[in-house]
């Protein structure tokens, strides 16, 4: 559906960014934990 | 045909006719074998002076009726993040199928990791907040949110994906033409871009209130259906029933009304869906 607009928009990239850390941050963390020594 | 015709027999009808059979009946297991006796529509009879019932059907309807419409609303939203983001677009498109394509069993470590009384990082963050300890699993309001929570967290994805791939598939003219002729981009959103997207929302609905009855995994392995029966929803009920019990035959009843409920609600629910958004014409 993407035209020809090009431009960065901040009220599109950082709600995408806050979005996909939130996607992201229960699997890092159980990642963070999986290195650790004493787990 | 035929073997199609065999397969369907074999794992299709022959199982339900089987359930059907099994609804009407008391199944005892006994000396090795199970014993049926027919029964009539007592089994049915039980299902509404049991308050478990109902309770269960009560947790179902408040956990789909949440998860669904959260889950529709922030895929399309991200989808459409994702359509027009310049910078992220690579990562977001990559990242946002994870959750996904976690097992179940995966998806309730990860977040008993997060949200446990001992050792989540949620309270620890909220603590260094000054917030007190939240009882995200152990309350009874707490638990139903968290199981919300997992489940939005864990399907929004595939949301995501159906309503992303629906929005390329909108021709770039059909957007130029609407922009030529003035539209806004809300305009053109509101117009042009969630009417194209009405199939793939109304699939999405569907897929996601199926998998709302289905659900199991994460809540069974989060909390149990507890404390007490607050997320005990339909599908850890029949479980309980059919294993804990082993009164097959109510199990049975109650799984058949289960379905038939959700075929009705789906089938109304689809027929509303096709009737309010009807693709525009081009």
């Amino acid at each position: 559906m993407r035209t020809n607009r090009r431009r960065v928009n901040p009220f599109v990239e950082i709600p995408l960014a806050l979005m996909v850390l939130i996607m992201v941050l229960p699997i890092a963390w159980m990642l963070v934990l999986s290195v650790q020594p004493d787990w | 045909m035929l073997p199609d015709g065999v397969l369907l027999i074999l794992f299709a009808v022959y199982p339900t006719l089987q359930l059907i059979r099994m609804a009407f009946s008391i199944v005892r297991f006994e000396r090795g074998q199970f014993i049926w006796s027919y029964a009539g529509p007592a089994n049915f009879v039980r299902l509404p002076t049991d308050p478990i019932v109902w309770e269960s059907v009560s947790k179902s309807v408040i956990f789909i009726a949440t998860t669904v419409p959260l889950t529709l609303l922030l895929g399309t939203a991200l989808a459409l993040l994702v359509d027009r983001s310049v910078l992220f677009v690579g990562v977001a498109r990559n990242v946002l199928l994870w959750p996904a394509l976690v097992a179940p069993v995966v998806v309730s470590v990860i977040w008993l990791l997060v949200l446990s009384p001992n050792i989540g990082v949620l309270d620890k963050l909220l603590a260094t907040l000054g917030w007190p300890e939240q009882g995200w699993l152990g309350d009874p309001a707490g638990a139903m949110f968290s199981v919300i929570l997992v489940d939005v967290w864990h399907w929004t994805s595939i949301v995501f994906l159906l309503v992303y791939t629906a929005l390329k598939g909108i021709p770039a003219d059909l957007l130029e033409a609407g922009r030529l002729d003035g539209a806004s981009e809300s305009q053109a959103l509101r117009y042009i871009v969630l009417p194209l997207l009405g199939p793939a929302l109304a699939t999405a609905a569907l897929i996601r209130l199926v998998m709302g009855v289905k659900v199991f995994d994460e809540m069974y392995l989060l909390t149990q259906g507890g404390p007490g029966t607050a997320t005990t929803l339909v599908s850890l009920y029949v479980r309980d029933v059919f294993f804990d019990r082993l009164d097959l035959g109510y199990g049975a009843a109650f799984s058949l009304a289960i379905v038939v409920a959700t075929a009705a609600v789906a089938f109304a629910a689809f027929a509303t869906i096709r009737h309010v958004s009807r693709p525009v014409q081009v």
